[in-house]
């Protein structure tokens, strides 16, 4: 655990490339405990790749990932959970089928125990593990404002409750690194505004670090205490937010650009190539 | 020494029929990614159609009717319209121009109920799930199996051929029965047909783009739903050939005529990679040769055994086939 | 099976009345059972006492909703019928068709783990049970041994060999999965048949062991109480032995499904289905796709290995026929989807269908020589339909029909009635027309099923089911008034 008091996450010279075409180049950063660190950069900067290098849908050609103490690149992809990060999608990843409330507790799976075998026969410890995880999933729940629609498939919810759903189902990993992709996407500028207190609060109520990509400029430097950009694969500057907003580097890649907000980082193919991965 | 090469002869001929059978599942797998489990199915359904143009004028030329089955009087005399409308009689075979109109409207009403199928039933589960897709084929599988089981019995009936079928032709080194023969030439100026109309008219580039890239193709004009809809007659069309071919060397035309054949096509397709037609050709070739000599060297019952055990083996070391495309790119 | 979706929406009054689908299904139950177990045989009595049957099921079943509210309650007239089936039978036949509905409940449940929960397809489960049973066969047949021991080890390795039937689903995707699975099927029987087994499975001719007979207690309990349609000591006999097997593979299948069940509202259940609709939010909420794949061919296997344990115990013989493609591994797939993807209810429904719909088909064909060839085309049309329009099954769009209460049935038709819909009128003659033609050829009990079929289907599910008809003929009518077709829609419709 050396140095974990200081550093919760370490990303150090990653670089990964799709055929040819280098998406990160040896970008590093290191991640705070309790922090709420930003992650910001113009479209198709590598943000989203660089989510999913940290929870292995991606393997990077170089670099190292340290995520308290253990070394992320010899974790699994599905071992990621247990370590304690979650995340959520930026084109949403949840199971449009499943009730709000099975979509959460999907979030809860790496915490449960239980064995094939006890739970076909329900037997009274995975009884009693089932229910904690439907009290926990509903408390979650309920801090999200989604009591109302618990029961209700997924699929059929607006844009905006989906991705409330997908916090949730994040949260319930209990992790202690939560990784948000743009997750002021698709809101309106009153709720990018509750959302920066959202996150917050999020983090003072779980004992979280938060790790979040976004676009909305406002609100990451609003609600940041350490932000770091990328520019097409390279990392500028990593410092508070009002050292990255001086910066003349980060004006020119990316502040520039920032005129029209409403631009959306075209769908990233990297869910749907991680699928495959 | 000529048992080998006339087994070598044999093994093209049903090769052949493979290919072509192969070569249908190809196609629908290209355009659609549905490996269509009805294609030997319907097939046989194709294939009894034509068996019972070639009969008699009577009802039992309405497909789907069953009454000449259950009621026999109802069998209309075919003098009463006189020779020129009787295109065979039972038992005896057609005439050389009744075989080729017989061929050719069966041909045609093949093409039809590809078309038809992939408008009305593959078209709705499509884009839904890939899984949907297989079980709709295997319920068409189902429903064909049936269908030619209660119009047309479970005995075998003679297929008309317009060669002495059983007649050997001697080359020499070897002997090769006429029908073999006949499918064989049949099949090869088939696949030169399929090869010219994909690689030389404009009908077949556009069904090549539009199952190579759907969207695109689109935005280019080409009316991308009617080229699955062709792409589905086709496969239909060259199904009933190749049934049509079978039918004569067997015992005769029974529902379960290219069941085995179908699976045989299956190992084909898979061994020269479900999205390639030079890998169904060859692969067809190569199963067919591979049959008859097992069953000449090894003993039938072994037959079987090996396809499908080359169906998994494939799969499981190279799902792509000999000539196929990585699968995963494909999703 | 989640009740939470149809225990909720009722309010007011109309949660004391059944809705109409629960009538009717009700009736139809009632009728299906007093008919194929040969209570009524006259049509014209038949015909009246319908009308006493509809009067019945609505009575109960507002007894029984008013004390439950909710879906439960067809479970529990559905174990009443099932404990009760021996006695209620007409014949030995009968009660071993319901002991085959044991059997392939319990194949179809593993079935649907796998295809419905987790997205594998697998046409091979019928191998898995012909490993099963046949392992049996020659563990009891020919090493002598005792019939439970042989049950245990046969399960325990057609579980392994599942978990090895999993391990192409980690490279194959879906129609490449499919055909591997087709010939795993294929080559099963195959195997069996070659001269080298011969003399350890008995080849072609199968093996032929001695059925299990109840103990004295019983056998006596069973053959007091058998019904007065079984003559003599033989009979009975019969009856008893018959009734005993009965029991202890609906014992099987009620633990297997309750066990299922419990499974898929488990953790594993939810990760079931995370790994078929999203494979990289699984992965991200930590969950190994490999393993639960792997995990649930095991399980599935598992299952299809009691289903082979029960068949040997049901019919004591094994022959490669048994466990032919159609029988063993497509018809229960297309069953287990008409019946309902990934829902527990569609399971039993699909095992139910499985066996009933050829017993009824066959019922028909008596008057119609010939209609009984049709099965497969039944099913087969019936597959074709389901997965095109209802994608959900029966089990999904009784539980989304329920939703129609006798007010908003009431309601939508009146408002379809009011504007001019050519299909909505084409519908209802042809309705009248099918429901008058079955009175007329098959007898007034299915031509009420019919009528009550045509009512209680609310206009969701039939325009869902006729829309490319729908769409056909307006195009059709617009052709021949000669007005101009509007601009196409979006070509995303047709998709």
């Amino acid at each position: 655990m050396a140095g974990a008091a200081a550093a919760l996450l370490q990303v150090d010279e990653i670089t990964i490339s799709f055929g040819g075409l280098v998406a990160l180049d040896g970008v590093s950063f290191d991640v705070r405990e309790g922090a709420i660190a930003g992650l910001i950069g113009p479209n198709g900067a590598g943000k989203t790749t660089l989510f999913n290098c940290i929870t292995r849908l991606y393997s990077p050609d170089r670099g190292r990932i340290t995520f308290a103490g253990q070394d992320l690149l010899r974790t699994p992809a599905y071992r990621i959970a247990g370590a304690g990060i979650a995340r959520t999608f930026q084109n949403l990843a949840l199971i449009p089928g499943m009730s709000v409330l099975e979509n959460v507790l999907i979030g809860a799976h790496c915490t449960l125990r239980a064995d094939p075998v006890s739970s076909a026969l329900r037997l009274p410890h995975v009884r009693r593990e089932e229910r904690q995880a439907r009290e926990r999933a509903l408390e979650v729940i309920d801090y999200l404002r989604l009591s109302g629609v618990r029961n209700l498939a997924v699929g059929v919810l607006p844009y905006g409750l989906q991705k409330r759903v997908e916090t949730a189902r994040a949260l319930a990993s209990r992790p202690r690194l939560l990784l948000l992709d743009e997750p002021a996407g698709g809101l309106s500028h009153e709720e990018v505004l509750a959302l920066a207190h959202e996150i917050r609060d999020i983090r003072d109520r779980f004992n979280l670090t938060i790790l979040l990509v976004e676009h909305h400029m406002s609100l990451v430097m609003g609600v940041s205490d350490q932000v770091a950009v990328l520019d097409f694969g390279k990392r500028i500057p990593l410092g508070t937010p009002d050292e990255v907003r001086k910066d003349r580097a980060v004006i020119e890649a990316y502040l520039a650009d920032d005129a029209d907000p409403a631009t959306e980082e075209p769908a990233t193919t990297g869910q749907a190539e991680g699928d495959n991965a | 020494m000529e048992v080998f090469f006339s087994q070598l002869a044999n093994g093209l001929s049903t090769g052949a029929l493979y290919a072509l059978l192969a070569l249908a599942l190809v196609f629908i797998f290209r355009s659609t990614d549905i490996v269509n489990f009805a294609q030997g199915e319907m097939a046989t359904f194709g294939t009894y159609l034509g068996w019972s143009l070639s009969r008699p004028l009577s009802l039992s030329w309405i497909p789907l009717l069953g009454i000449d089955r259950h009621i026999n009087v109802i069998s209309w005399n075919p003098q009463i319209f006189g020779a020129s409308l009787s295109l065979g009689t039972p038992n005896e075979g057609v005439t050389r121009m009744g075989y080729i109109v017989v061929f050719i409207v069966t041909v045609a009403i093949s093409f039809a109920i590809g078309a038809f199928i992939e408008r009305f039933i593959i078209r709705p589960s499509e884009g839904k799930n890939l899984l949907n897709a297989v079980i709709v084929t295997l319920g068409l599988f189902i429903l064909f199996n049936s269908l030619s089981l209660y119009r047309y019995g479970p005995t075998p009936q003679v297929y008309p051929s317009p060669v002495k079928a059983a007649t050997a032709v001697d080359f020499g080194i070897f002997k090769m029965s006429q029908q073999a023969l006949f499918s064989f030439c049949v099949g090869v100026v088939l696949m030169l047909l399929v090869y010219w109309f994909f690689q030389r008219t404009k009908l077949g580039l556009g069904m090549r783009a539009a199952a190579l890239n759907p969207r695109a193709s689109e935005l280019m004009g080409i009316n991308t739903g009617r080229m699955l809809t062709l792409g589905w007659a086709l496969a239909a069309a060259i199904g009933c050939v190749a049934g049509m071919m079978v039918a004569p060397q067997v015992a005769g035309i029974s529902p379960s005529l290219m069941l085995t054949i179908l699976l045989y096509a299956f190992a084909a397709a898979v061994l020269g990679g479900l999205d390639s037609a030079l890998g169904a050709v060859i692969g067809g070739l190569a199963v067919g040769i591979g049959q008859a000599m097992v069953v000449q060297y090894v003993g039938s019952q072994w037959s079987d055994l090996i396809a499908f055990g080359l169906i998994i083996a494939v799969l499981m070391v190279k799902p792509t086939g000999l000539f196929g495309s990585p699968v995963l790119e494909k999703v | 099976m989640r009740f939470e979706a149809t225990g909720s929406y009722r309010h007011g009054y109309e949660r004391f009345v059944p809705a109409p689908v629960e009538m009717v299904l009700l009736a139809a139950l009632f009728i299906f059972c007093w008919k194929l177990y040969g209570g009524i045989n006259n049509s014209a009595v038949a015909g009246m006492s319908s009308v006493v049957i509809v009067a019945i099921a609505w009575v109960l079943g507002m007894a029984i909703r008013v004390a439950t509210n909710d879906l439960r309650w067809w479970l529990l007239i559905g174990f009443g019928l099932a404990v009760l089936a021996p006695f209620l039978a007409g014949n030995n036949y009968q009660v071993g068709i319901m002991a085959q509905v044991c059997v392939f409940t319990m194949m179809i449940l593993g079935l649907n783990i796998v295809v419905g929960y987790t997205g594998q397809i697998s046409i091979g489960h019928g191998a898995l049970v012909g490993i099963s049973a046949y392992f049996i066969a020659v563990l009891t047949h020919y090493s002598g041994w005792p019939m439970w021991p042989a049950i245990i080890v046969a399960v325990f390795i057609t579980t392994a060999f599942g978990a090895l039937l999993g391990i192409p689903a980690l490279r194959l995707a879906g129609p490449y999965l499919a055909i591997a699975t087709l010939a795993v099927a294929l080559i099963f029987p195959l195997v069996v048949k070659l001269d080298q087994f011969q003399k350890y499975d008995g080849g072609n001719s199968g093996i032929r062991e001695e059925r299990i007979t109840p103990p004295s207690g019983l056998d006596s309990l069973f053959k007091n109480n058998a019904p007065a349609t079984y003559k003599n000591e033989f009979a009975k006999s019969q009856f008893s032995q018959q009734t005993y097997i009965y029991y202890i593979l609906l014992a099987a299948a009620i633990i297997g499904t309750w066990g299922a069940w419990n499974l898929t509202r488990s953790r594993f259940g939810r990760a079931f289905v995370a790994v078929r609709d999203s494979e990289v939010a699984a992965t991200a909420m930590g969950i190994n796709t490999a393993l639960y794949k792997v995990m649930a061919f095991g399980i599935s296997a598992f299952y299809a290995g009691i289903a082979g344990a029960l068949f040997w115990v049901e019919i004591s013989f094994v022959s490669t026929e048994s466990f032919d493609l159609f029988n063993l591994s497509i018809y229960p797939l297309a069953y287990m989807v008409i019946g309902g993807l990934a829902t527990i209810g569609g399971s039993l429904l699909g095992a139910f269908g499985y066996l009933w719909v050829p017993q009824t088909v066959l019922k028909i064909a008596t008057i119609d020589q010939g209609f009984g060839d049709l099965q497969g085309a039944i099913t087969g049309l019936l597959l074709v339909v389901f997965m095109t329009r209802l994608p959900q099954g029966v089990w999904g769009w009784v539980l989304g029909v329920n939703r129609y209460s006798w007010r908003a049935l009431s309601a939508d038709t009146r408002a379809l009635a009011a504007r001019p819909q050519p299909t909505f009128w084409a519908f209802v003659a042809a309705a009248i027309v099918i429901v008058i033609l079955t009175g007329a050829f098959i007898g007034s009990v299915w031509s009420l099923f019919a009528a009550g079929l045509f009512i209680v289907a609310p206009t969701s599910a039939w325009t869902s089911v006729f829309a490319p008809f729908r769409r056909a003929t307006t195009s059709l009518l617009r052709r021949a008034r000669g007005r101009p077709r509007p601009p196409e829609s979006a070509p995303a419709d047709a998709g």
